[in-house]
């Protein structure tokens, strides 16, 4: 008992030496997320497209893909 | 509305692809010998002559593509959506530019193991190969079956310095990745993986980052693969300036720029968690660049190695 006490002790004396972080306030962060690109909700750019074939869709045509004429 | 497929009865299927995407093998072939296969552009890069497959997806033609009689999980806008029926999953695939009638439906099994894909085909010329996976299916299917323990696409540019190591530039749109990308495209030893999307993966305790077909304006993918050394969130500056980056602050950033599927609670648990363990494992620094080659040498400068 006597020696469960004695490290007890030797451990909250560790502890109250070390240095107390300064207190620092709770701060929120916005971090932006852009929907449409985070989905696969917007146009890229063709890679694959056998034009004039369909590619993704974008609302320039001859952009990401050719529509048949 | 059923749809409705050309015969194939006694006629040899077409010739079928095989794709690989950070060591994701996607087998695709053509139930109809007029529904020609094929790929261009970076896309050729990921065509592999072995065999097998993660997901097997069947193609053909349908002349009127049936709706989902499923519940719809997510409505991506104008164009996809997703529906989730017994035991599989529809997506729908329009454009503004066609009409409201989708010019590609798919449907894949729970597990993504396997699926078909179907093409409205008075849209398309025939005789002329196509990819019936185009943007944004493929890239779909990957984020999904990544997300089933095997790791994220994150919204970045990936290099290959000429030790090896790999430096990934992470950033939404307009903040420089291309930019980034053709600046170091042209130096001795050096691979850009992609000026758009890199995959992340763990293998055997290391952060890998692997090349996706995905790329931005500078049309740059490699499928090459190397270990991450360092992760950079890019933004505009005047100078170039390197600050570093709580793990808490880079796992919100990288998760900003991730693509997780958002319907799914599992799949964003495990990205989640995954990108945590990136961002313990990984240096991550906050990068304000000037778009010159300045900031070439300044990233492969010795004290940043």
């Amino acid at each position: 008992m006597k020696e469960r006490r004695k490290k007890m002790s030797s451990r909250h004396g560790k502890e109250a030496r070390q240095p107390k972080k300064p207190y620092s306030k709770p701060e929120l962060k916005q971090v932006p997320l852009r929907p449409e690109e985070a989905v696969l909700g917007g146009c890229k750019t063709a890679s694959a497209s056998n034009s004039p074939n369909i590619g993704g869709n974008c609302s320039t045509p001859g952009n990401c893909f050719t529509i048949l004429s | 509305m059923k749809t409705t497929l050309s015969g194939t009865e006694g006629r040899a299927l077409a010739q079928p692809l095989f794709i690989k995407i950070a060591d994701i093998m996607i087998s695709l072939f053509s139930e109809d010998p007029e529904l020609k296969l094929g790929v261009e552009g970076p896309m050729k890069n990921f065509l592999v002559e072995e065999r097998g497959a993660d997901v097997r997806v069947r193609a053909g033609w349908g002349d009127c593509l049936e709706e989902s009689k499923g519940r719809m999980l997510f409505d991506a806008g104008a164009l996809w959506q997703l529906y989730h029926e017994d035991g599989s999953y529809f997506f729908r695939f329009t454009s503004s530019a066609l009409g409201p009638l989708p010019y590609k439906v798919s449907r894949f099994d729970l597990e993504y193991t396997s699926g078909n894909v179907y093409l409205r085909r008075q849209l398309f010329k025939s005789g002329q190969p196509i990819y019936p996976l185009e943007y944004p299916l493929d890239e779909l299917l990957i984020v999904n079956l990544l997300a089933r323990g095997k790791g994220v696409v994150v919204h970045a540019c990936g290099i290959v310095d000429p030790h090896g190591k790999g430096h990934l530039f992470v950033g939404q749109s307009e903040a420089g990745k291309t930019t980034i990308a053709k600046l170091w495209q042209n130096e001795p030893n050096i691979t850009v993986l992609s000026d758009d999307r890199i995959i992340l993966r763990k293998i055997d305790k290391t952060i890998w980052m692997y090349g996706t077909p995905w790329h931005g304006e500078a049309e740059l993918a490699s499928p090459a693969q190397v270990p991450v050394r360092r992760i950079y969130f890019l933004r505009h500056g005047e100078k170039n300036e390197l600050f570093s980056q709580r793990p808490v602050d880079a796992l919100a950033r990288l998760f900003a720029c991730s693509f997780p599927p958002f319907y799914n609670r599992d799949a964003l648990d495990f990205t989640l968690g995954f990108l945590e363990d990136v961002v313990i494992n990984v240096p991550c620094y906050g990068l304000k660049f000037k778009p010159d080659k300045s900031v070439v040498e300044f990233i492969q400068e010795e004290r940043f190695t």
